[in-house]
């Protein structure tokens, strides 16, 4: 396999990784945010 | 400058007043209980007599370790006395009296000089022994000594607000030490150059006067930052 | 609105990983360089290092402002773009570091660039010492704040003024002045920039939005509590 395609996964490994995390803890905060909210009309 | 300080017309010019009073204050309670001079000048020996027994006989170590070695030594005796211009308010509780009666800019140009003096004091001390004792160059010595000076009193400006927000986190000077660093690094990093061109070329003047333009170019931006920033520091 | 936030993100996601890939497969090896193939890593290095000190001036105005308005919001900002200047100047220095001992034969050679982002990542350092020294809220804002509208002269000094006073060894002077490269490293490059500028941002906005929620949650605590306590006590 060509060298150059292995030395591309790890930055791309490691961005899958940053990224996926980044997402999730968007998403998170969506649902805190909204759960907030409720809790504070209630 | 806040609009109230325009308004009360006398205030802008008695600021000059008020730093000799605090300065004079400092000055005496300084000379009577001698914490900074102390602690300041024997850091300095010590290290001076350390670094030139390590490095016996000093005729074999170059010229450019014995310079960047002499700031080093400086910097770090400034460390173990300047913090004390502001630490001491809030240990003899002063702080507040301080604040009801003294401009801030008044404050901070007094403790800078305090500082600045200080400074001059130890280096005063620190360098001829240090370059007897490590056999420097005796070269350029009017150089040197502008160099000296103009550096030590960069230091004081670059360290003296950061001895204010210190005194305000904490009276542990383990701080001062972290956060005056960066800030002392510029004017430090060209006093060692500086002092390494006063040593080793023939042509040192030359070279070493952009050294000393970066340092009044320094001094010139670090103290009306730390008037500006000072305020915010001092009182709440 | 909901799905275009994500879209976009995914968006930032896909970018990165296609420059990241570009840079690798698209991208020839560099010419004039010791090591061609692993320069590439050029792409990387140069925007991480841009950022870190934008990230550094983005800190300074938000201090300023805070300074000014005594808002905590400006503070969350203030110390968000501190924390992620400090994570890009962790990355610039790892890849400079790879990139000099490939190209130059050693990890570190302490010429101005270099030691500029020692300095930075230690005035960053001395900042977040300084945070975690004061307990009280705004006392923490206020002095950090302080601290940082110290820094910043003395870092632009450290960072613009030093280099053209002491003489700079650093050869890779042409990739800032971008004389030297190859369009397609600019194109890659930039195109990186582009790419980690929108995670800076979004990382930012995420930073200070737990932030926020944290103040909230916790006044929205204490306002819950307080009808609670004074009751007990009536």
């Amino acid at each position: 396999m060509n060298p150059l395609l292995t030395y591309m996964l790890v930055p791309l490994l490691v961005w899958a990784g940053i990224f996926g995390y980044l997402f999730w803890l968007d998403m998170r905060i969506r649902a805190l945010e909204k759960r907030l909210e409720e809790e504070q009309s209630r | 400058m806040t609009p109230e300080k325009w308004t009360t017309g006398s205030r802008s010019s008695s600021w000059v007043y008020e730093a000799l009073a605090v300065f004079a204050k400092d000055w005496l309670l300084e000379l009577r209980t001698r914490v900074a001079i102390g602690a300041v000048v024997l850091f300095a020996v010590t290290s001076v007599v350390a670094a030139g027994f390590a490095l016996a006989p000093p005729s074999g170590v170059a010229a450019e370790v014995k310079a960047a070695l002499l700031w080093v030594v400086l910097f770090f005796a400034a460390v173990a006395g300047l913090s004390r211009a502001f630490v001491v308010e809030e240990e003899t509780r002063t702080a507040d009296a301080l604040r009801l009666t003294v401009s801030p800019t008044g404050v901070l140009v007094g403790k800078l000089a305090f500082n600045t003096v200080l400074m001059w004091a130890l280096c005063a001390m620190t360098v001829p022994l240090y370059m007897l004792l490590l056999e420097a160059p005796a070269r350029h010595t009017t150089l040197l000594l502008t160099i000296v000076l103009v550096g030590s009193f960069a230091l004081a400006c670059a360290t003296t607000a950061v001895g204010a927000i210190v005194a305000k986190a904490s009276t542990r000077g383990a701080l001062f030490g972290v956060l005056s660093f960066p800030v002392a690094l510029p004017p430090l990093l060209v006093c060692i150059h500086g002092t390494k061109a006063a040593w080793l070329s023939d042509n040192a003047w030359q070279a070493a006067m952009g050294d000393l333009q970066v340092l009044v170019g320094f001094i010139l931006v670090i103290v009306p930052a730390s008037l500006l920033v000072f305020e915010h520091i001092w009182s709440e | 609105m909901k799905t275009y936030n994500v879209a976009g993100k995914v968006l930032i996601g896909v970018w990165i990983a296609a420059v990241t890939a570009a840079a690798f497969l698209w991208l020839p090896p560099a010419q004039g360089f010791r090591s061609p193939e692993t320069a590439r890593i050029v792409v990387f290095h140069v925007p991480c290092a841009i950022l870190t000190f934008v990230a550094f001036l983005v800190n300074a105005f938000y201090s300023w402002q805070y300074l000014r308005s005594r808002n905590p919001l400006t503070d969350s900002k203030a110390n968000a773009a501190a924390e992620l200047g400090m994570l890009f100047a962790i990355l610039a220095t790892a890849t400079g570091s790879l990139f000099a001992m490939e190209q130059w034969g050693s990890a570190w050679n302490w010429d101005p660039r270099e030691t500029s982002i020692v300095m930075l990542m230690l005035v960053y350092a001395a900042y977040f010492v300084l945070r975690g020294a004061v307990e009280e809220k705004s006392k923490r804002a206020r002095l950090s704040a302080a601290y940082a509208l110290l820094a910043f002269p003395a870092m632009v000094f450290l960072i613009w003024i030093l280099p053209r006073i002491v003489e700079s060894l650093h050869p890779t002077n042409t990739l800032f002045t971008r004389s030297g490269l190859d369009p397609t490293y600019r194109v890659t490059l930039w195109s990186f920039f582009a790419g980690l500028t929108a995670v800076f941002v979004w990382m930012f906005r995420l930073r200070v939005q737990v932030e926020q929620m944290e103040s909230r949650l916790q006044q929205h605590r204490q306002a819950v509590m307080e009808p609670l306590l004074t009751g007990e006590q009536g």
